[in-house]
């Protein structure tokens, strides 16, 4: 895989120590797959502010570690061949502009960026490989052997580990950020999806659509500790996030259209809140007070009061909405 | 209440094979090779079962090597080529019900197991039915009841061409693209039900092995029809073994032209009550526990 510079705007932008201006203002950027387009939100008003056209299937999205950025992924129409739509697509998020493009190998579905926004590592869906892509230069730094289908990508909170999973082979896969070297796989639940890190680091959650469950990954000793059945093992969980104090996991039933509120160290179920049709994207406000979803087939995101655990608005939003990410405090 | 103990039961093996897996890799004991036949006396040898099966294996081995297990190895030729390898499987290429039958009972006779892509016939699943036999075409009655009830539901009359399968390369839902991407990329043909059967019969061979870290016939055996054992086959829900025929349970599709080109019309069978587990909805089609004919001898 040649390395290629997609963009003629390039990473200058992203080079320069332009005046830090912190985010007051708390807005949603959501990724939406058929528009190709990513969706921004005003969180105090929940209404749309603006339509960014990124040119390929968005459906990966992240702040950057300063919050300043916003990394998605895009892909086009066709798997299996390689396409400059096959992209990470950076945008400004005080401009709202995109500002470079880097190539980040066949149909990139998700990603995670390292906490120091060094680098980003995101899974390849039909070429069975994860790429490392060094955020200052855009160059790739590695590609990793993972299963079939990789899918769910998550970096640890220090930085030091990223897992992938791998929808066909039902395999995570334990990447050593610091060697970039794949140090050993687990065999997990049927066509797992999503995986999330506590903020302490020393769990992880896989979610396994067809398997109907949440695996619970030890980190330090790299063992799975439990499974916990979501809807009585008939839910089809897809994606996962953990709030920042590290208390719950918030956990997205894509065709069931429900998410899935589970205390982290009890690991019961407190409850099951009605959201969207097909939600895939779960993320959280940095304060932990709202949770939102990302709802495919209604093309809305429910914002759920983490308090209530009820809906408190839906947005609508672009075509196919992936997921969300959250710029600002 | 069953449903929820067989649940744990397996949520309790899911640590165990984790916790194993970690402790092999350590100790990097000899992997061990997982042989499967695919009896073809077709010389040119590119049935849709043999792609399909090779598809299976090159995946499974891939899969196997994330974990340090051993490859899974593909023979295909004649019935005695095939039996003169150390085979723990017997696939067949194309075959006729007494085929099948013949399969079967020789897989019995060896302690080998057959796992039937091709033969639809009831009476195989029934009266001839043998413990050594798995299932994953699925059954003539399945097929029937699939479209019976594509057809109740229909708004309007269905193509005349329509038909029940267990698979078409027109699937698209529940990472079906990216299953009959992956064939069509590598094959330059589209992806069959034949192949699909082959492709699944061999993925789940493979992962019975690897979850039970064996190539032994019974343990593999015994995880397939095992109340707890499940597979991913980009069918949406989770596919099972019947214990009653060892026939797999798993969704059926109706496809047929519309406006010149193929599309799914229907997928069967629907869930009749929300609260219906995967396995209950699925036992909607095909021959019941009540109604089997089935009598497997110990």
């Amino acid at each position: 895989m040649s390395i290629r510079a997609v963009s003629l705007v390039g990473s200058l932008v992203l080079l320069t120590p332009a005046t830090r201006q912190p985010i007051a203002q708390r807005t949603l950027f959501v990724s939406n797959e058929v528009s190709h387009d990513v969706s921004v939100v005003d969180a105090a008003t929940n209404k749309v502010i603006a339509t960014i056209p990124v040119g390929g299937r968005a459906r990966g999205i992240h702040v950057s570690a300063d919050g300043r950025h916003v990394y998605v992924a895009t892909s086009d129409d066709k798997p299996q061949t390689e396409s400059t739509a096959d992209a990470i697509v950076i945008v400004d998020v005080a401009t709202k502009k995109v500002v470079a493009k880097y190539h980040a190998g066949s149909d990139p579905e998700q990603f995670a960026v390292l906490p120091d926004g060094s680098r980003l590592y995101a899974s390849n869906e039909d070429g069975g490989t994860a790429t490392a892509i060094d955020l200052r230069t855009g160059k790739h730094v590695a590609t990793l052997i993972v299963g079939i289908e990789p899918e769910g990508v998550a970096a640890s909170p220090d930085g030091r580990w990223v897992y992938v999973t791998s929808e066909t082979s039902n395999s995570l896969s334990l990447i050593d950020a610091r060697t970039n070297a794949v140090v050993g796989n687990l065999l997990v639940d049927l066509r797992p999806r999503a995986v999330a890190f506590t903020p302490d680091g020393a769990h992880a959650f896989v979610t396994a659509e067809v398997g109907g469950t949440l695996t619970v990954v030890d980190a330090k000793t790299r063992d799975i500790v439990n499974t916990v059945p979501i809807e009585g093992g008939e839910g089809k969980p897809v994606g996962v996030a953990v709030s920042p104090d590290g208390r719950r996991v918030y956990v997205a039933s894509g065709r069931t259209g429900t998410l899935s509120v589970i205390d982290a160290a009890s690991l019961r179920v407190i409850t099951t809140v009605a959201v969207g049709k097909r939600p895939w994207g779960v993320t959280l406000s940095p304060d932990g007070r709202f949770v939102y979803t990302a709802n495919g087939l209604s093309n809305d995101v429910s914002v759920v009061d983490a308090t209530t655990n009820r809906v408190v608005a839906t947005v609508k939003v672009g075509q196919r909405p992936w997921g969300v990410a959250v710029a600002g405090r | 209440m069953s449903e929820e103990i067989g649940r744990r039961a397996f949520v309790g093996r899911t640590v165990a094979v984790g916790a194993i897996w970690g402790m092999r890799n350590l100790c990097g004991a000899t992997p061990q090779t997982l042989r499967i036949g695919v009896v073809s006396d077709a010389a040119a040898g590119s049935t849709a079962v043999i792609l399909g099966a090779r598809l299976g294996a090159d995946e499974a081995s891939r899969g196997a090597a994330l974990f340090g297990a051993g490859p899974v190895e593909l023979t295909v030729g004649s019935f005695e080529e095939v039996l003169a390898g150390d085979v723990a499987a017997l696939l067949a290429a194309k075959a006729s019900m007494a085929d099948c039958l013949r399969l079967a009972n020789v897989a019995a006779e060896r302690g080998k197991l057959f796992v039937n892509t091709t033969c639809a016939e009831d009476a195989l699943r029934g009266d001839d039915c043998r413990a050594s036999a798995f299932h994953v075409a699925p059954s003539r009655s399945m097929l029937r009841d699939a479209l019976d009830e594509a057809r109740r539901h229909a708004a309007v009359p269905l193509p005349s061409d329509a038909t029940a399968t267990a698979w078409d390369a027109s699937l698209e839902r529940f990472g079906a693209d990216t299953l009959n991407n992956r064939f069509l990329a590598r094959f330059k043909a589209p992806m069959s039900a034949d192949a699909w059967c082959a492709w699944f019969a061999v993925k789940v061979l493979a992962e019975a092995s690897l979850r039970t870290r064996s190539v032994d016939t019974r343990a593999i055996a015994s995880y397939l029809r095992g109340s707890t054992a499940q597979f991913d086959g980009h069918k949406g829900r989770p596919l099972s073994f019947r214990a009653w025929d060892n026939q797999l349970r798993q969704p059926v599709y109706v496809i047929g032209t519309v406006d010149g080109a193929r599309r799914l019309l229907a997928e069967s069978p629907v869930s009749a009550s929300a609260s219906a587990t995967s396995r209950e909805v699925l036992d909607g089609i095909g021959t019941t526990a009540t109604s089997t004919t089935c009598r497997f001898v110990p």
